[in-house]
């Protein structure tokens, strides 16, 4: 097996809410992500999916420490990320990286497109003036921009080009590992192939290492070696793509895969799972399996007992009394 | 090229245009005013007091017989100066000091805004009228006192918009590539502010203007013979059959207030960089 890059240990992140009352008459909290356990490997694309609000984004930022985790370990080659000061923490921020989901917010509109791919260049002292200058037109070369647009402002570009502009700015520095926050989720469906191309492109050519948060399922196919399927703010289920997508374990994500749109010849109708209601509160999260609510296969034991990580061989994991 | 931009933006402000003119203009009056006044501003001839405004004294003369035309020419350089110092500093100290409330947050912010409140409690001129007695008549104390009283609404303007900018995805991206949060705070988070700061500014202008000369008007501004506007306007009051000595002095504030007011609109628009550089 390859090289773990990250080990992701009981990461928690709750959110306290203001001047709401839990049942048991504490401060009420917003579990985000709740006891999640992973490792990231070296050079492989590690998909996360799940509905809106399951903890997707919380954990990519809560790994680089944009959020302060509530507790848990975060290994990255062995160094606990979560207890670095910030110095060291700046320093190592040069390995990790993140392209943020809206490519509208993300960049400073103060700036031009070369002070923004330029700057971390000359944050971490990469060279001269001039080197930094020739390295910064690489870079929007490297990802499909003219050198020439250096000296123009973010709001001149449409939603694909800033996303590049994005792109560029956080592989500037030759991270390691790089959290993909929805990349393509804001685009227009013909820009999103190109996005994506591009990311698995310069994945290839740098030996990357991607945590890839999405929830369109066909694009996590695409990219993703590696699947974990999420679900208010708990792992459901981590396995290889190939094999999530052909034998998919879990109720959720068997539910989550039958909601992919297809095209087929035949008019065959696909047997589709359907899921009735909402995602429950992650203020409170139901009791027993927290997907019980929802699951079309609840037996009593789902109402009482969480079910605990199983390893079903192959690095295949899933979180149900049934697998 | 550049004169065809000219001509649109001008078409396209006109309000600003005329309030950048006038500005120029009340400048240049302050600039020049030996040279444009007609008499010495501070020479007293009793024999020819109140006298209405003629060819010779364009504006009459006061109750002192001192030509008010040229009291209104060298009054612009007491009022300008003040009005733009009393913006500047308050605005340098009101932004950052708000700036750095909204970004660090919790306590810090806490503290540093019940501050505020607390100044901000007090009516402003009667608190400058305070301070103003404390710390006597000179031009620098009346610019001092304004300030005393003004820098807080910067401030909480400032923090307003801080706390919205350093929750964007740009200030994320900062912190994720590395950078120190003082230097994000100078470099990302108070650009990203300042337009409309400038705009408040500004439109102050023209209050400040005017507050100094309200400070002057109630005796609490410069020392008397000094050809300071509010002043002119209190001395001119006290003799209500002159209309002129009260009512040129006085338009010269309004106008400058209301040209700065223009101004500041304008430049809401012109700080905007969605809306610079386009063709």
């Amino acid at each position: 097996m390859a090289e773990k890059l990250l080990e992701i240990n009981n990461l928690r992140q709750y959110f306290p809410v203001k001047g709401l009352k839990g049942a048991d008459g504490k401060p009420a909290v917003v579990k985000a992500v709740d006891d999640v356990t992973f490792d990231i490997y070296k050079g492989e694309v590690l998909g996360l999916v799940g509905e809106s609000g399951c903890g997707k984004t919380t954990i990519g930022r809560s790994i680089l420490r944009l959020i302060e985790p509530t507790d848990g370990e975060v290994l990255f080659n062995g160094i606990d990320v979560l207890k670095l000061k910030s110095e060291a923490m700046r320093k190592l921020r040069q390995e990790m990286q993140i392209v943020f989901q809206d490519p509208y917010g993300c960049l400073d509109p103060r700036k031009t497109v070369g002070q923004l791919i330029s700057r971390p260049l000359e944050l971490h002292r990469y060279g001269t003036k001039e080197e930094i200058r020739k390295r910064t037109k690489e870079l929007m070369e490297l990802v499909g921009l003219r050198p020439e647009y250096y000296g123009r402002y973010p709001h001149e570009f449409s939603g694909g080009q800033r996303q590049r502009i994005g792109i560029a700015r956080a592989i500037a520095l030759n991270p390691q590992f790089v959290v993909c926050d929805e990349p393509v989720s804001a685009l227009d469906v013909s820009i999103q192939a190109q996005v994506i191309n591009l990311m698995k492109d310069l994945q290839e050519k740098f030996d990357l290492t991607y945590l890839f948060i999405s929830h369109d399922l066909r694009v996590v196919r695409y990219i993703c070696d590696r699947v974990i399927v999420m679900y208010l703010g708990r792992i459901m289920e981590i396995a290889d793509s190939d094999e999530l997508y052909a034998r998919p374990v879990h109720p959720y994500t068997k539910a989550l895969l039958s909601a992919i749109p297809e095209v087929t010849k035949e008019r065959r109708v696909r047997e589709r799972v359907r899921l009735q209601g909402d995602v429950p509160s992650p203020i409170n999260i139901p009791g027993g399996c927290r997907f019980h609510t929802r699951c079309p296969q609840c037996q009593e034991i789902c109402k009482t007992t969480e079910p605990p990580i199983k390893d079903l061989g192959d690095g295949h994991l899933c979180a149900c009394h049934f697998a | 090229m550049v004169k065809k931009k000219t001509i649109r933006f001008i078409k396209k402000n006109p309000l600003a245009t005329i309030g950048a003119l006038v500005c120029v203009l009340f400048l240049l009056v302050a600039v020049f005013a030996p040279l444009i006044a007609t008499h010495d501003p501070l020479e007293q001839n009793f024999s020819n007091r109140n006298r209405p405004p003629s060819a010779v004294h364009y504006f009459g003369t006061d109750n002192f017989g001192r030509d008010v035309f040229s009291r209104v020419v060298f009054g612009a350089r007491i009022s300008l100066p003040a009005g733009f110092l009393v913006v500047i500093f308050s605005c340098v100290f009101g932004g950052i000091y708000g700036a750095v409330a909204g970004y660090f947050g919790k306590t810090l912010d806490e503290v540093l805004m019940r501050i505020v409140d607390i100044v901000m409690s007090f009516p402003s001129l009667v608190l400058a009228m305070a301070l103003a007695a404390v710390f006597g008549k000179t031009m620098s104390n009346a610019i001092l006192v304004i300030v005393l009283v003004w820098w807080p609404k910067y401030a909480r303007m400032m923090r307003g918009l801080v706390l919205t900018v350093r929750e964007t995805e740009y200030v994320a991206a900062a912190v994720a590539l590395g950078e120190k949060k003082s230097r994000i705070l100078f470099s990302t988070v108070i650009p990203n502010c300042v337009a409309p700061l400038l705009v408040m500014a500004s439109a102050d202008l023209g209050a400040a203007i005017l507050m100094f000369s309200g400070l002057g008007f109630l005796g609490m501004g410069t020392a008397p013979p000094a050809p300071e506007w509010g002043a002119m306007v209190s001395d001119g009051a006290k003799v209500l059959n002159y209309w002129w000595i009260s009512v040129f002095p006085g338009a010269a504030i309004f106008i400058v207030s209301i040209a700065f007011n223009f101004i500041g609109d304008a430049l809401r628009d012109l700080l905007d960089p969605k809306l610079r550089n386009l063709e």
